[in-house]
């Protein structure tokens, strides 16, 4: 087994393919790409090209083939969730203490407006300056991006982990990645253990990346951080889908579920505040 | 006996004729129901490893606006009350529902969890990443403004 391990888009990740060697080109490869994606589509980054818009005037905005398809899933997810989840939210974000203020931030965050925003193909129309945030889907979909250079280099055993969203294929001799689900809250705690094959496993939660009263979780139309859900996992054929499948819980009802659920392909443990767990058809993993 | 002795007394004895005719009118039939029902509980799909017992619960929900289904949870308990096995079947056939995948609320549990140091073989954590380092630039900026 080889890896690497390294720092990126401001989290730990390590990839391991299950092969003699791991050759520096491919490492390279994998490193490159994580840092391009991260001066692309940071928000913490000024001249990212999710920032292009923090002043932009009213009207149509060519985007990038990939930012396209990211504001696109993002879209979806905006729908799916009732315009709960929504990657406009950079400002509130900001006002809310998550982030350097920067040029277009408000004040407070009851002075944030939700900004109108649509997307048809690469054509992005907004009614005025918005600061997106991928958070929630674009971690996912690098992992994704990752796992799919290692395969171009020739590996077909691999786990890409970054920063405890994964996306993984069998070991070389066919058995399963043995994965344990962090307890929300509870570091030292598993709350399942899923033998990973061929698929994506996401976990997310409102402990981390806190400020002040809120956490990173927000709903925009509501001005706040979600409470109702204090962390989730999902399971899905990729990252990306996990990664977006933690997203929409967060910011959905539990008759929702069911709808994302199918978008995605994925089931789901759910950890609500009231110390109840809610297990989607399916869950993979053996429950502790 | 007084007047209100006898009162009190004929009161008792209707309560209590009441009482045995609901009973036998109504109480013995939502027993025989409920035994009906418990006999009717069919295997799941798994074969139950030994040491393991099965536990189900059926519950009804609303598959479309004026549809109502039934789905049977079944869960799989090890010796030890560790739950190894969740499954979703349609109550009526105890077959996995063909369109299961729509039903949207989950089966609510209680989980304690287990220490991660007790767990052997574990290649990796699946957790919620760890407080950005952007955030911590940022924080350190957030101090420096109190």
């Amino acid at each position: 087994m080889q890896d690497i391990t390294f720092t990126g888009l401001g989290t730990h990740w390590s990839v391991m393919v299950d092969a003699e060697e791991f050759s520096v080109a491919a490492q390279t490869a994998v490193l490159e790409y994580v840092q391009d994606f991260e001066k692309r589509f940071s928000r913490f980054l000024s001249d990212s090209e999710v920032n292009h818009f923090r002043l932009a005037q009213a009207g149509e905005h060519t985007l990038s083939p990939e930012l396209a398809k990211l504001l696109s899933r993002a879209d979806r997810l905006r729908t799916l969730t009732a315009g709960a989840y929504d990657p406009a939210v950079g400002f509130l974000l900001e006002s809310a203490g998550y982030g350097m203020s920067e040029a277009g931030s408000p004040g407070k965050p009851e002075d944030f407006v939700v900004p109108q925003w649509s997307l048809v193909g690469e054509k992005l129309t907004i009614h005025g300056p918005v600061a997106f945030d991928l958070g929630g889907i674009g971690k996912g979909y690098c992992i994704d991006q990752v796992a799919a250079i290692v395969r171009d280099w020739g590996y077909e055993y691999y786990l890409v982990d970054g920063g405890g969203d994964m996306v993984a294929t069998t070991k070389a001799d066919g058995s399963a990645w043995r994965v344990a689900i962090e307890y929300p809250g509870k570091p030292d705690m598993a709350a399942s253990v899923i033998e990973l094959v061929q698929g994506g496993v996401a976990v997310s939660d409102s402990f981390r990346r806190r400020f002040g009263q809120w956490h990173h979780l927000v709903n925009i139309k509501e001005r706040q951080s979600v409470t109702a859900v204090i962390g989730c996992a999902a399971w899905a054929p990729d990252a990306w889908s996990a990664d977006c499948m933690t997203s929409g819980l967060f910011f959905s009802a539990p008759q929702e579920y069911g709808a994302l659920t199918k978008e995605f392909q994925a089931s789901y443990l759910l950890f609500q505040k009231d110390g109840t767990v809610r297990v989607g058809p399916d869950w993979p993993g053996i429950l502790l | 006996m007084s007047k209100t002795k006898k009162s009190v007394l004929v009161v008792i004895a209707v309560i209590v004729l009441v009482t045995v005719y609901v009973y036998y009118r109504y109480a013995t039939k939502v027993f025989d129901t409920y035994k009906y029902e418990e006999e009717e509980r069919a295997p799941s799909m798994t074969n139950v490893p030994a040491g393991s017992k099965e536990v189900s619960s059926v519950i009804k929900y609303w598959a479309t606006e004026d549809k109502e289904d039934t789905l049977r949870f079944v869960l799989t308990v090890d010796k030890d009350g560790v739950i190894i096995n969740a499954q979703t079947l349609d109550a009526a056939t105890n077959q996995v529902p063909e369109k299961k995948i729509e039903f949207n609320e989950g089966l609510v549990l209680t989980l304690k969890g287990k220490k991660l140091s007790e767990l052997t073989a574990i290649d990796k954590i699946g957790t919620s990443s760890l407080t950005t380092k952007a955030f911590n630039d940022a924080l350190g900026d957030l101090k420096s403004q109190l």
